[in-house]
């Protein structure tokens, strides 16, 4: 909210909500005019003030006309009926009332303030000061006929004339000052967009950083420790798929878990059951509890997402924790579907990891903050270690737990793809 | 930071900046009127030292208004319109002491007209409710006044006619600034709803181009040693030693620059972006620019591109040091100057005039050769 209005929208809105101001003037001295008229009545009981006050009528409700209608037509319209309710108003009290007998009595400056306050265009200040005197003009000319006429005394109406100027000096330094500071507003403007660019594009960043780390680097480290010799015809598939990724197709975009189309996928065809498998074809012992037909409730990118991350967990589990089992849980409760990641191996101590480690971090943490969740790690030296995802789901309540399938899942046991220890060595990380 | 208030000068506070002449003018005015009316009508006043003393307070009052609405304290905050209310209330009570008895008519007093347009010179800096009650509250006190001078008026009518004639000025004028206020206030967040539905709606599009050219990045990266690598071991179907080496020199390249481009924070991406002029060092060792929100770094990027495009700074050599201290970030921006701290104060003026929104306990020291600028923010 810090962009303020464009330099082209200040001035009318400026001028709008200068015009209001002028109005909200006008109406509360027509209802002072109102009340001193009740007030003077009571005083003087016998004098006939009535019609002073029925004058007050029409110019109320063309102050309700230019109001709604900012038309050049409605202003003079308003300055026409106003003036002559103005004469009407002025030769009442004139007439009746004896302690009102000359032209700057103070009841009858308000409707001549009134007059002055029409308000006029808001687009343009110039042609408010025009409309503003004639109004001033229009009032003092009627109401010297009418002190004229009644036989009243002329007197300069200071009240009035302060009116007129404070609309005339309030419009006229809108009009002067308004580019001076506004120099600035491009540079906000430009601050924002150029800001909003740096976050998505950090994002993306990220992002790719996430699937490099789990491609590329992955590889790389298989291919290091692996040492010298044959490729392995597993690894050498997944780098030519991985390549043709890669170089070949979009793999950026779609960040945004929201709108995304519903995985509706069965457990055993979703990412998180992919990544389960891949796991155990590692050597892991896994086991799935809870609520896994969830899984259906979750958007194609965030199913995607969550399995990317939960890989990355397993093979945190399998390279830092010396033990082979781990227990991956599912709840489904309300819009939100929670997994758990645990291990009961050696855990860690959070503050003691290095910053570079970017594993947790990139391929975990900041992969489901992109999709609208959340990752918490709890860990500590002897005692194990949970990972937590939390990510936005579908609220429907689907289906009830799969153990079924999750065990007969659990038989399958394969040994260790080249890729394991590759990608294990990418390493746990801990909180940046 | 205190929470961003509904008024003109929080939604858009350039607008308020230039409204300040408006300010300066209704305060004068207000001072000028009531000396004017004093002096005219002294003849009345028994006693000078509390006609005096009336004057000066609300002198005091609108000085008060003036350095809340001064850019170089803003926001303008609610104790202010408080204090200046009551030193209002304190004038007109001075006022009338001063003529205690003698005064005869009420419409040539000062208060109501001058508080009035003091209210008017608020309107850009306060919400609306707080400008109507405070013309409320002044217009209360100046009937209570009126009601206990009422014996010493010679015009014959009833006491409530003095009060309306007394209430209608303050009221009509403060009402009027109430309404500017919320009328403003209003079209600024009915275009910001319009500008981010627009903002969201192309965010798509812009998002598609930014992913293509990230992806580009990295695949150009990618295409100098990683493919040919790849490429010619999918080939060959053999690891050799130096493949093995490779691989590692490899892996240990690209995570040094994984690492290092994921501590980058937004403002060494800005120093580096061959797009601005200004650039600097980042001393940031417990990487807290992050914890900046979005309209801290708006307002903090809008200044850094401005030390760049005007003259006065030595833009390629600013330093921003950030150091956590409790849970707030301490932060100090200098850049060399060589221009006096009048002109650069007047030349930055609208910056530091958003940065203060955003940051409430900004100071900026602009005595050559430095400007520094500290503020401190939450670390969320």
């Amino acid at each position: 909210m810090l962009l303020g209005l464009p330099a082209h929208l200040a001035p009318e809105s400026l001028g709008r909500a200068l015009a209001r101001a002028c109005h909200v003037i006008a109406w509360v001295v027509l209802a002072g005019a109102a009340l001193l008229l009740v007030s003077y009545q009571a005083g003087e009981p016998s004098s006939i003030l009535w019609p002073a006050l029925v004058a007050l009528v029409p110019m109320l409700g063309m102050l309700v006309v230019v109001e709604k209608i900012r038309t050049p037509t409605s202003y003079a319209v308003y300055l026409v009926i106003g003036a002559a309710c103005l004469y009407w108003y002025a030769v009442t009290l004139f007439a009746q009332f004896p302690s009102v007998q000359a032209s700057d009595a103070f009841s009858l400056s308000l409707p001549k303030i009134a007059l002055v306050m029409v308000g006029g265009s808001g687009l343009r200040p110039r042609h408010s000061i025009g409309w503003a005197t004639a109004g001033f003009v229009l009032g003092e000319v009627v109401a010297q006929l009418a002190t004229w006429q009644t036989g009243a005394s002329p007197r300069l109406d200071v009240t009035t004339v302060l009116a007129y100027v404070l609309v005339v000096v309030t419009l006229g330094s809108a009009m002067v000052a308004r580019d001076r500071a506004r120099r600035a507003q491009p540079s906000i403007h430009r601050a924002a967009v150029d800001q909003q660019v740096q976050v998505m594009r950090h994002d993306m960043e990220q992002q790719a950083a996430a699937l490099l780390h789990d491609t590329v680097l992955s590889h790389l480290a298989a291919l290091s420790t692996g040492g010298p010799g044959r490729l392995d015809p597993a690894l050498a598939s997944s780098m030519a798929a991985d390549l043709e990724t890669l170089v070949g197709q979009e793999w950026l975009g779609d960040l945004d878990g929201a709108g995304d189309a519903l995985q509706g996928a069965d457990w055993s065809e979703s990412p998180l059951a992919r990544a389960v498998d891949d796991g155990r074809a590692r050597g892991l012992d896994i086991g799935v509890t809870g609520d896994v037909a969830a899984v259906a409730r979750l958007g194609t990118t965030v199913g995607r997402a969550l399995g990317l991350a939960v890989t990355q967990c397993l093979v945190n589990v399998q390279k830092h924790s010396g033990t082979d089992r781990a227990e991956v849980v599912v709840y489904g409760d309300g819009d939100e579907l929670s997994i758990m990641v645990i291990d009961d191996g050696t855990g860690f101590d959070q503050s003691a990891v290095p910053r570079d480690r970017l594993g947790l971090t990139n391929s975990v943490r900041a992969r489901m903050e992109r999709v609208g969740g959340s990752a918490q790690v709890w860990s500590s030296p002897g005692s194990g270690t949970s990972v937590v995802i939390r990510v936005p789901a579908a609220a429907t309540a689907a289906g009830g737990p799969a153990e079924g399938e999750a065990a007969e899942a659990e038989a399958a046991e394969a040994e260790a793809a080249d890729e394991s220890s590759a990608v294990a060595d990418l390493g746990r990380e801990g909180a940046a | 930071m205190t929470g961003r208030e509904r008024t003109p000068q929080q939604v858009d506070p350039l607008g308020a900046l230039s409204a300040r002449p408006v300010t300066v003018a209704a305060v004068l005015f207000a001072v000028v009127f009531a000396t004017v009316a004093t002096v005219r009508g002294w003849a009345e006043v028994v006693d000078p030292a509390a006609g005096v003393a009336a004057l000066v307070v609300l002198a005091a009052a609108g000085g008060l208004v003036l350095s809340s609405a001064s850019p170089l304290r803003a926001p303008f905050r609610r104790p202010a319109l408080v204090v200046v209310v009551a030193l209002g209330v304190v004038a007109a009570v001075l006022e009338a002491l001063g003529t205690a008895g003698h005064n005869s008519l009420v419409r040539d007093d000062w208060a109501s007209i001058a508080l009035g347009v003091v209210l008017v010179g608020v309107a850009p800096y306060r919400p609306a409710v707080e400008i109507a009650l405070g013309g409320a509250a002044t217009a209360a006190a100046l009937a209570v006044l009126v009601v206990l001078q009422r014996d010493s008026f010679v015009t014959d009518v009833p006491t409530f006619t003095f009060v309306v004639v007394v209430v209608t000025p303050v009221l009509a004028l403060s009402l009027a600034a109430a309404s500017f206020s919320r009328t403003f206030t209003l079209l600024v967040e009915g275009w910001l709803d319009r500008a981010s539905t627009y903002r969201r709606a192309s965010a798509g599009e812009l998002r598609a181009s930014i992913a293509r050219s990230v992806q580009q990045d990295r695949v150009t990266i990618l295409n100098h040693d990683v493919v040919p690598f790849f490429t010619a071991l999918v080939d060959r179907g053999e690891v050799s030693d130096d493949d093995v080496e490779t691989a590692r020199r490899i892996a240990a390249s690209l995570r040094v620059s994984m690492v290092a481009e994921a501590d980058r924070s937004w403002l060494e991406q800005l120093f580096a972006s061959p797009t601005t002029v200004v650039a600097g060092i980042v001393v940031d060792p417990e990487h807290v620019a992050q914890l900046m929100t979005a309209d801290h770094r708006t307002s903090l990027r809008a200044l850094l591109v401005a030390f760049g495009e005007r003259e006065g700074v030595q833009a390629d050599d600013v330093r921003v040091e950030l150091r956590p201290e409790g849970d707030r970030v301490e932060a100090r921006i200098s850049v060399p100057t060589t221009a006096g701290e009048f002109v650069l104060r007047r030349r930055f003026a609208p910056w530091f005039a958003v940065l203060r929104l955003v940051f409430a306990d900004l100071q900026v020291d602009a005595g050559p050769p430095l400007l520094t600028l500290r503020f401190s923010y939450d670390q969320h």
